[in-house]
């Protein structure tokens, strides 16, 4: 009976550090901790908007562009640079590479706390959406989607989601990305969209959509932003099911493991004279394969439901993850059987 | 001398570590049993039927004293050794069946083929007739859980008698069964040891114990 306790308390308490495990990077998936997460995250867009790159050497495309913006929303072009620290290197480099830009225009650099004074049709540099969640959340984007057309210039990452759900697809939000997310390269990027924000997009597939100037005018985006935000929570659910279905199983085995001579197959196997080598060796098979099992079938299962979704991650992307499936498992199923080992040792000692 | 299949010398078990906590399950137990006996082990729960038999079946080790099955000081035997005793000399059967229940009742039987040390080339043919010796071949493609209680008992009894070893052991192989297929099985352990098998069952049930050859009554440990 006690070791029916020991088991039992084994149980919840395996199953509560596994439920935090999963619930933590729930979490960390909005703040863009779990780098590789967010980067699944942050790729989806790409897949369900026209994406018009221009490449950094093509400056009479990037002028002709620029010098059209006037034309095509209302008021002043002015360069408005928003954010608490905007004048570091990443967040200005379009200014930094392009000077004729920001010689052309007056350059008005703002604090979050300006940000409600921005003027209709002004071009916004840097973290538009990250700044406004920081600063005014909610009510500075539902302020101005009435009457603004924002111009963006800017760089973020899951800031755009946000900007996504607020301003909503009437909009026309034009962002120009200074290098984008992972900031890896010191060439320049620019992204030009029409009626949506930007997607962020790695630099090799960037390449891959390389449009004219003359294609952007006439698109319009035709997705309605619902269909964006139904994927993204596809995607954290997918994820999390995976996780949870991925956590019970290695949960059962690992607790299986441990007080494996509690079982009926524990006693079966003795007394049809197997030594208890023998069975540890099977139960330790019987692991790894239903490990390794469950990490093909929660990942096929994963990238199965992505395509459903409508999400598409390349084939390095989901082996990066099959990978991290069967790492996590077996960290976390090595770390688990070494502490029953010790604590079963001290108390074989004891 | 007597040839004696099972022999106990002395012999006590103690469980638990610490001085305070350790209790004796049996004490100072001297115990023979002739090759083709028949004996029944009896007592009330919790005085040591169960570690008795335990300890003849090599799944348990004395703390002190000597067993000897068939001549042979079985304490002091690696893990390997006592193994491979449980899995050629001795033959056990439970009150729970110890089967596996979504195997077949053929597969349950082969089972100590598959933890044998040697390789048998027959064993098909050995499970098949073990099952034909329990009246249960026309089951052995069936699985376990769709077997009835006397059913399960018989693949049991057949899986215990696949490698034909001289002793069995069974540890209240009545209890679960109702009144006529307890009398069914208690013919068949009659028949075992009629064919020359040492069987040493732990039970409650006085129709069982009344076959056998001779009963011990257990009681805190001791043999009375």
């Amino acid at each position: 009976m006690k070791r029916l306790a020991a088991y039992n308390q084994t149980y919840i308490m395996v199953s509560l550090f596994l439920a935090v495990v999963v619930i933590a990077q729930f979490l960390m998936l909005d703040d863009g901790y779990f780098d590789y997460i967010s980067q699944l995250n942050a790729n989806k867009f790409k897949t369900s908007r026209y994406e018009y790159v221009i490449s950094p050497s093509d400056k009479e495309t990037i002028d002709s562009l620029l010098n059209d913006l006037p034309d095509r929303v209302s008021g002043t072009n002015d360069i408005t640079i928003v954010g608490m620290t905007p004048l570091d290197d990443n967040k200005c480099s379009v200014i930094t590479y392009y000077p004729e830009v920001s010689s052309s225009r007056k350059v008005q650099v703002i604090n979050g706390d300006s940000i409600k004074d921005l003027e209709e049709g002004c071009i916004v540099c840097n973290d538009l959406p990250n700044s406004a969640y920081q600063i005014d959340g909610n009510n500075y984007l539902k302020l101005k989607n009435d009457q603004y057309k924002v111009i963006g210039i800017g760089n973020g990452s899951d800031a755009y989601q946000y900007v996504d759900r607020e301003m909503g697809a009437s909009h026309r939000f034009y962002c120009v990305y200074s290098d984008y997310w992972n900031i890896t390269t010191s060439a320049v990027e620019l992204v030009f969209q029409y009626d949506s924000p930007l997607s962020i997009t790695e630099e090799k597939m960037l390449q891959n959509h390389i449009k004219s100037y003359t294609e952007l005018k006439d698109y319009i985006a035709p997705e309605s932003l619902d269909s964006e935000y139904r994927h993204e929570m596809i995607m954290r659910f997918v994820y999390i099911v995976t996780m949870v279905m991925f956590c019970l199983i290695c949960n059962y085995n690992i607790i299986s493991y441990l007080f494996f001579k509690l079982n009926d197959e524990y006693q079966i196997s003795r007394i049809c004279g197997a030594t208890e080598l023998r069975i540890t060796m099977m139960k330790l098979m019987d692991l790894l394969i239903t490990g390794v099992f469950a990490s093909i079938v929660g990942t096929i299962g994963y990238v199965l439901l992505n395509k459903v979704a409508g999400t598409d991650h390349t084939l390095p992307e989901q082996s990066r993850f099959i990978a991290i499936n069967i790492a996590v498992y077996f960290v976390v199923l090595l770390a688990v059987a070494g502490i029953g080992g010790i604590y079963g040792r001290l108390r074989h000692r004891a | 001398m007597e040839d004696y299949a099972i022999e106990l010398k002395n012999v006590s078990k103690t469980y638990g570590g610490r001085r305070e906590s350790k209790v004796t399950a049996l004490s100072g137990i001297d115990l023979r049993i002739r090759k083709g006996e028949f004996v029944a082990i009896c007592g009330v729960s919790g005085s040591g039927k169960s570690t008795l038999l335990n300890l003849i079946g090599c799944l348990d080790k004395a703390s002190s004293g000597d067993v000897f099955l068939n001549g042979r000081s079985v304490n002091k035997l690696s893990s390997r050794s006592r193994a491979h005793i449980r899995n050629s000399e001795t033959g056990f059967v439970l009150q729970d069946f110890g089967l596996i229940p979504y195997r077949t009742a053929y597969e349950n039987v082969m089972l100590p083929f598959y933890f044998s040390s040697k390789r048998v080339k027959d064993r098909s043919s050995r499970v098949c007739m073990a099952l034909n010796s329990t009246g249960v071949s026309e089951l052995r493609s069936r699985k376990v859980s769709k077997l009835s209680g006397g059913e399960k008992q018989r693949v049991a009894i057949a899986r215990a008698l696949v490698n034909d070893p001289d002793i069995i052991l069974a540890d209240e192989p009545t209890g679960a069964l109702d009144s006529k297929t307890k009398k069914e099985i208690i013919r068949l352990f009659e028949e075992i040891n009629e064919q020359g098998k040492t069987v040493v069952v732990v039970t409650h049930d006085m129709e069982l114990a009344n076959a056998a050859h001779r009963v011990l009554h257990i009681k805190d440990g001791h043999i009375e």
